[in-house]
C-alpha cells in the first residue's frame, strides 16, 4: 500500500504539469483550432524569463512576471504569425508552428548566452524534512505545492470562462467562429486573448517543471510537451476538466507503469506507455473520453 | 418617414463571383421591409453584405453614419443586428449563455431582467434554459436566434429567411412576434423571404430580387395585387 | 498573342516541346554525376538529398490521397532502416534484397497503423502518429537483443557490384549508392504518380473525406485508406533502408529516427509544395541548401563588428535562422516553392487542357480554366 500511494503521489505531480501544460493546449485549441506544437517551448522560454527576473526579484513575483511576460509574447504570436499564415493555408499553420518549436527551442540559449542547465530556486519548501507522511507514503511539500497551484489555477480558469463576458465570448468562439462576430464579438481579440492565456498557463507550467528540477535548461519540455498532449487528447481537446483530470490519470498511470514493471517498462518507456495509453483509448472513443462530438478543423 | 438604412450601388459576391450588382433600397425608422426572391438571387447575399461579413462594395448608409467599411462585428455594436439563415447559434453554449452572448456589447446592467423577460415570451426557452442550444429543434433554435439578436438591443433587425424548415404554425409564430417587436419597440425590420405570403402580411414595403438587381418595388398592399408578383411569388 | 500571359493549348507541338526540356533540364541535373567528376561527399549530398525526397514523397501520397496528415513516418523510416541493418549483419542478406524486405515490413506496421487511423481525424491522428514517432526509439533501446540497443549497429556497406565498372573503394561506394537512392527514388515517384493518377486515386481525391460519396461511386474508402496508409509506410521505409547504408549503421541516437526525423519529412513537403508531386524532390533539394547555408552561418567573418560582437557566446543561430526563414517562407508560400512557381509561371504561360469532347472551337478558348489553379492545391492539402 505504501509502495502504491508512493508512486501515486509523485505520479500525482507530474501529472498537474501535464494538467497544466494540457490546458494550454487545450485553451489554444478551442479558441482557433489548432495543436500549438511550439506550446512546450514557449513554457519553457517563459521558466527562462523566470529564472531572469528571478536574479533581481523574489521568484515567485518572477514566475508572475513571467507568466505576464508570456501572455503578450503569446497574444503577439497569435496576431502576427498564426493569424496571416492561417488566412493562406490552414495545413502552413502546423508547419510555423513547427517553426515555433524548433526556434524558441533555439531562442533561449541564444538570448542568455547559456549552454548548460542554469540553477532554479525550488518555489516550495524543500529541504529533507518537507514532507507529510500518510499510509506509509512520503508526500514531499513541493509536489504538493504544485498539484495545489495547477487546482487553483484551473479553478479560475474555470470561473474566466464560465462566469465572465471575456470567458462567454472565449466559449462562444470556441461553438461557432462564424456566428461570434453577428453578436458582436470581435473575434480577432479573443483570438489573442486565447493564445495570451494559453501562454501565460504553460508559463505558470513551466515554473514548476524549472522548480522540480532546480533548473532551467533548454530540453526541459520536451517529453513533458508529449505527455501533456496525449493528456489534452484524452480529454477530448476540448474540454477543461478533461485535460485537469487526463493529465492527473497519465502522471499516476505512467508512474505506476515504470515503478510496478521495472523490466517491462521501466524509465525507458516510462513517457511511451501514456501515449500507448492513448492510442488505445482513441481506438475505442475516437474523440476522447471528454470530447463532444463536433465537426473539426485541423 | 426618414431612412434608417440606405443602400446605394451594392455590389458583393465570394471572390470573384459577383452575386449583387448594384442594388438601391432603403428601410424607413420603424419600417418593415421585405426582399422577396427565388433561390440565389442574392437574398442571402444582401443581408450579409449590410451585416458585414463578406466583402462588398457600394454605400451603406445607417442612422447617418457609413457602415460599408465597418467590419461584423462593429455593425452590431452601430445597432444592427442579424438573424443568420440556418440559425448560427452557439450549440455548445447552453440557451440562456446564447441569450447572455446576444447582449455581449451591452454595457447596461439590464441584461439579467432581459433575458428573464426572453423566457416569458417565450416559455419553452426558459423550461430549457440551461440546455445547450444544439438539443433544442428547429423552431426553438429560430426563437432563440431572433432572441438572441434582439438581446443586443438594435434599431434594425436582419433577418435571413426565418420560416426556412419550419412548420407553418411556427412560422407564423414568428412572424407575429416580428410584428410585434415592430409595434412595441419601434424596431425597424429587414426580411428576406421566400415565403411571400405570411412576409407580405407584415410588411410595410418589398423589393423583389432577380439575379441580383432589384426588379421591382412598392408598397406590400400593392404589390399584392400586381399579377406578376402575385404569380411568381404567391402562387394563386 | 504577344501579351504575356502567352497561351498554348495542352498536347499541341508547342506543349511537348515545353515537356520535352522539362524532362531533359530535370534529367541533366539528376544525370549530372554521369558527365562530371564528383567527389565522394557529393554523392552522398545528393543521396542525402534523394532520401529525404523519398520520404518526403511518401507522406505527399498520404496526405494526397487521403488528406491525412502523419508525424510518425520517422517511425517507418527507422524500422526500413533497422530491418536492412538486421537482415545485413544478422542474416547476411545483400543490402539490395532487404529494401524489398524493408517495404514488405513497413507496409505491414503502416496497415497496422492505418487500420486505427481510419477512425481517426486531424488531430487525433496528428496526435497517434506523433505518439508512434516518440515511441519508436524508446523500444529500440528497449529491445537492445534484436537491435543492439543504444550502441546501435553499425558496419552496414552496399559495395558495389563489379558489372558496375565503378571504382573500387569509398569513392565507388558512395556513386554506386547515389544510383541507388536515385533509382528507389524515381520508382517511388512512378508509384506515387501512378496511384494519383489512377481512377481511384482521382475518385479518392475527388471525394476525400467524404465515405458515403465515396460509397457511391463504388469504392471502398476503408480498404483503399489502410493499403495507402501501408504504401506509404512502405515507400518511407526503403528511404530508412538507403539511409542506414549511407550511414552505414542505424543508431536510436539518430535524429531521423527521432520525430525530429518525422518534422524533417513534413517540413520538405510543405517547403516543396505538398499538392503536387514534384514538391517533395523540390523541397528536398531546397531543404538541404538551406540546412547547409544555415549550418554555415557561425563562420561570421563578413559581419559587421559590432553584429559579431553581438554574436558571441550565443548558440544555436544555424536553428534560429532556419526556423525564422521557415516561419517567412509560410507567409510568402503557403503552397510551398512548387506553388509559388506555378503561381508566377502562370503569368507568364498558360497551358490550356483539350476537352475530352472534340469541339473545335472550344479547344484554345482563352475563357477555360488553367491546368491547376492554386486556389485548388490549398484545398487539396487540407482536411
Amino acid at each position: 500500500m505504501a509502495r502504491f500511494l508512493q508512486y501515486f503521489f509523485n505520479g500525482l505531480s507530474n501529472g498537474a504539469i501535464y494538467s497544466l501544460l494540457a490546458l494550454s493546449l487545450v485553451i489554444v485549441y478551442r479558441g482557433s483550432g489548432h495543436l500549438n506544437f511550439a506550446q512546450g517551448e514557449m513554457a519553457m522560454v517563459s521558466a527562462f524569463f523566470a529564472w531572469w527576473y528571478g536574479r533581481s526579484m523574489p521568484i515567485w513575483l518572477a514566475v508572475i512576471a513571467a507568466a505576464v511576460t508570456a501572455f503578450v509574447l503569446g497574444a503577439l504570436i497569435e496576431r502576427f504569425i498564426i493569424r496571416p499564415i492561417g488566412l493562406r493555408s490552414p495545413f502552413a499553420v502546423v508547419v510555423a508552428a513547427i517553426g515555433l518549436f524548433l526556434g524558441l527551442n533555439a531562442l533561449a540559449p541564444f538570448a542568455w548566452r547559456v549552454t548548460n542547465p542554469q540553477p532554479f530556486k525550488s518555489l516550495f519548501p524543500n529541504d529533507a524534512g518537507d514532507f507529510v507522511r500518510i499510509g506509509g507514503a512520503t508526500w514531499r511539500y513541493e509536489r504538493i505545492g504544485i498539484l495545489v497551484v495547477m487546482l487553483v489555477l484551473a479553478a479560475l480558469l474555470f470561473l474566466l470562462f464560465q462566469r465572465t463576458k471575456l470567458g462567454l465570448s472565449m466559449r462562444a468562439v470556441a461553438s461557432n467562429p462564424e456566428s461570434a462576430p453577428l453578436v458582436g464579438i470581435k473575434t480577432g481579440q479573443v483570438l489573442m486573448v486565447s493564445w495570451g492565456l494559453a501562454a501565460f498557463v504553460g508559463a505558470v507550467g513551466g515554473a514548476m517543471v524549472a522548480s522540480v528540477n532546480t533548473n532551467v535548461d533548454a530540453a526541459m519540455m520536451f517529453t513533458i510537451f508529449f505527455s501533456a498532449a496525449a493528456a489534452a487528447t484524452l480529454g477530448g481537446f476540448d474540454s477543461l476538466g478533461g485535460a485537469v483530470l487526463s493529465g492527473l490519470a497519465l502522471g499516476a498511470i505512467e508512474n505506476m507503469a515504470a515503478g510496478y514493471f521495472p523490466d517491462l517498462i521501466g524509465q525507458e518507456l516510462r513517457f511511451s506507455s501514456s501515449l500507448l495509453i492513448i492510442m488505445i483509448v482513441l481506438l475505442v472513443r475516437p474523440s476522447g473520453l471528454f470530447g463532444s462530438q463536433r465537426v473539426e478543423r485541423v | 418617414m426618414t431612412a434608417l438604412l440606405e443602400v446605394a450601388g451594392l455590389q458583393a459576391g465570394y471572390g470573384p463571383v459577383e452575386v449583387l450588382h448594384g442594388l438601391d433600397f432603403t428601410v424607413g425608422d420603424g419600417e418593415i421591409v421585405v426582399i422577396l426572391g427565388a433561390n440565389g438571387a442574392g437574398k442571402t447575399t444582401t443581408i450579409r453584405a449590410v451585416s458585414g461579413t463578406i466583402h462588398r462594395r457600394g454605400s451603406i448608409v445607417y442612422d447617418g453614419q457609413d457602415i460599408g467599411r465597418l467590419a461584423a462585428d462593429a455593425i452590431v455594436v452601430a445597432g444592427v443586428a442579424q438573424v443568420p439563415q440556418g440559425r448560427g447559434t452557439f450549440v455548445d453554449l447552453s440557451v440562456e449563455d446564447n441569450l447572455r452572448v446576444g447582449a455581449i456589447t451591452r454595457k447596461d446592467g439590464a441584461v439579467d431582467e432581459d433575458v428573464d423577460r426572453w423566457f416569458e415570451v417565450f416559455p419553452r426557452l426558459g423550461e430549457r434554459r440551461g440546455q445547450k442550444a444544439g438539443s433544442l429543434s428547429g423552431g426553438e433554435q429560430q426563437m432563440l436566434a431572433i432572441a438572441r439578436a434582439v438581446m443586443s438591443k438594435p434599431r434594425l433587425l436582419l433577418c435571413d429567411e426565418p420560416s426556412l424548415g419550419l412548420a407553418p404554425l411556427i412560422v407564423e409564430e414568428l412572424f407575429r412576434m416580428l410584428q410585434r417587436l415592430n409595434a412595441e419597440q419601434g424596431m425597424s425590420i429587414l426580411l428576406v423571404e421566400q415565403n411571400a405570403n405570411l412576409a407580405m402580411d407584415i410588411a410595410n414595403r418589398v423589393y423583389v430580387l432577380e439575379t441580383g438587381r432589384i426588379a421591382a418595388t412598392g408598397d406590400a398592399a400593392t404589390m399584392r395585387d400586381d399579377d406578376s408578383i402575385r404569380k411568381a411569388y404567391l402562387g394563386y | 498573342m504577344g501579351r504575356l500571359p502567352v497561351r498554348i493549348g495542352a498536347r499541341t507541338p508547342p506543349h511537348w516541346v515545353l515537356r520535352a526540356v522539362g524532362v531533359l533540364a530535370v534529367g541533366w541535373f539528376l544525370l549530372l554525376p554521369i558527365f562530371q567528376d564528383r567527389r565522394p561527399n557529393e554523392y552522398g549530398e545528393l543521396t542525402d538529398i534523394c532520401i529525404l525526397a523519398l520520404a518526403a514523397l511518401s507522406l505527399n501520397l498520404l496526405i494526397g490521397f487521403t488528406g491525412q496528415i502523419s508525424i510518425g513516418h520517422s517511425a517507418f523510416f527507422g524500422v526500413g532502416a533497422y530491418t536492412t541493418a538486421i537482415l545485413i549483419t544478422d542474416h547476411g542478406w545483400s543490402p539490395g534484397w532487404t529494401f524489398l524486405a524493408s517495404a514488405v515490413v513497413c507496409f505491414g506496421v503502416g496497415v497496422l497503423v492505418g487500420i486505427p487511423a481510419l477512425r481517426l481525424k486531424g488531430l487525433y491522428l496528428v496526435l497517434v502518429t506523433l505518439a508512434l514517432a516518440q515511441i519508436f526509439p524508446a523500444l529500440v533501446r528497449k529491445f537492445d537483443w534484436l537491435t543492439g540497443g543504444s550502441r546501435g549497429i553499425t558496419g552496414l556497406r552496399y559495395e558495389q557490384p563489379s558489372w558496375t565498372g565503378l571504382p573500387d573503394g569509398r569513392a565507388g561506394r558512395s556513386e554506386w549508392l547515389y544510383w541507388v537512392a536515385l533509382a528507389m527514388l524515381a520508382i517511388g515517384y512512378v508509384i506515387v504518380r501512378n496511384l494519383v493518377k489512377s481512377r481511384v486515386g482521382r475518385s479518392m481525391v475527388a471525394v476525400r473525406d467524404n465515405a458515403t460519396a465515396a460509397a457511391v461511386m463504388g469504392i471502398n474508402v476503408a480498404v483503399t485508406k489502410t493499403v495507402v496508409f501501408g504504401i506509404s509506410a512502405g515507400l518511407c521505409g526503403v528511404a530508412g533502408s538507403v539511409f542506414a547504408l549511407r550511414q552505414t549503421q542505424a543508431n536510436p541516437e539518430t535524429q531521423m529516427f527521432t520525430i525530429l526525423g518525422s518534422i524533417v519529412f513534413l517540413v520538405i513537403m510543405v517547403i516543396g509544395g505538398a499538392a503536387s508531386l514534384l514538391g517533395p524532390i523540390v523541397g528536398a533539394f531546397a531543404y538541404y541548401r538551406f540546412d547547409e547555408f544555415t549550418r554555415a552561418l557561425p563562420d561570421k567573418s563578413y559581419l559587421p563588428e559590432f553584429v559579431q560582437d553581438f554574436l558571441t557566446g550565443r548558440p544555436n543561430l544555424a536553428t534560429i535562422v532556419f526556423a525564422s526563414l521557415l516561419i517567412l517562407l509560410m507567409f510568402v508560400a503557403p503552397l510551398g516553392l512548387v506553388g509559388l512557381a506555378k503561381r508566377l509561371a502562370r503569368k507568364v504561360l498558360i497551358v490550356i487542357p483539350r476537352l475530352p469532347v472534340a469541339v473545335p472551337v472550344e479547344v484554345g478558348d482563352p475563357d477555360l480554366p488553367p491546368d491547376d489553379l492554386p486556389a485548388d492545391d490549398a484545398n487539396v492539402a487540407l482536411n
